[in-house]
């Protein structure tokens, strides 16, 4: 057998392919689709993410002639997709219950119909202290937290995700580091500091 | 000892996706592949694949 590193096709040579084949493009989705489904039903509803997965692929071959195919790995692009359809997404549900409540009067959990208040009760629906530490952090430090700790991109492929400069990715992930550990401090999650139970706590008296 | 990166990470990798998941997923990159055939003018059959997603359209318009 050979070095599967040397006869590996890439993303691009796929993308490159699918131009004259458009059947070539599936091996994407073989390739990716459950990294990307994993990214996505992490901020919609489990049944939406499916559809949100498919719209994102779809998405991404009716632009591949745009793709720079210098760059062999193609989930930065992908997940950059996706990105934008999860804002999309929490856009057309904000708006989905402002009718609905301008229409009703309704009053619900969704106190705020706006996009970011929106998605964050979605993350409030978790159990998990993280999900919820998650759902009270700023929009654009989620994104690149979630895309550095999910499929664990580099400063780089988080830039050309989300089409932000470098540094910026770099800024806002410390940042949102921050404000998540602020947030899972107050929830009672202490991280990269010592937990008070682990103190030793002193039984003697001052000497 | 965790660090908030490794919840986070922890917290994305939970759940695992089956297969039959990604069905309807596969379905609309189907659709639109085939779309874009046949607007080349070549004749794509019904797949299984899309059969699965307009069964699926049924269902959530019920």
């Amino acid at each position: 057998m050979g070095d599967p590193e040397q006869t590996e096709v890439t993303d691009a040579q796929q993308i490159e392919a699918s131009l004259t084949n458009p059947d070539a493009f599936a091996s994407l989705f073989d390739r990716h689709a459950g990294a990307l489904h994993r990214y996505i039903s992490k901020r919609v509803r489990r049944p939406d993410a499916e559809d949100l997965v498919g719209e994102a692929f779809a998405v991404a071959f009716r632009s591949r002639r745009t793709y720079g195919l210098s760059r062999p790995d193609a989930r930065p692009w992908l997940f950059g997709i996706a990105t934008n359809l999860v804002r999309h997404h929490w856009r057309s549900e904000g708006r989905r219950l402002r009718r609905e409540r301008a229409a009703a009067a309704m009053v619900d959990d969704y106190g705020d119909p706006s996009e970011e208040a929106v998605s964050n009760v979605f993350f409030q629906a978790h159990a998990e202290p993280i999900a919820r530490a998650l759902g009270q952090l700023d929009d654009v430090y989620l994104d690149v937290l979630l895309l550095v700790a999910g499929p664990g991109f580099s400063y780089e492929e988080v830039s050309v995700a989300l089409g932000i400069p470098v540094g910026t990715v770099r800024s806002r992930l410390s940042r949102g580091r921050r404000q998540l550990r602020e947030l899972l401090g107050v929830s009672g999650q202490y991280l990269d500091e010592q937990s008070p139970a682990e103190v030793p706590i002193s039984t003697e008296g001052p000497s | 000892m965790s660090t908030d990166l490794d919840l986070v990470n922890d917290f994305m990798h939970a759940e695992e996706v089956s297969a039959s998941e990604l069905l309807i997923a596969r379905s609309i990159l189907d659709e639109a592949i085939a779309s874009e055939i046949e607007e080349d003018g070549l004749a794509v059959p019904l797949d299984r694949a899309s059969q699965v997603r307009n069964r699926s359209s049924r269902r959530r318009i019920q």
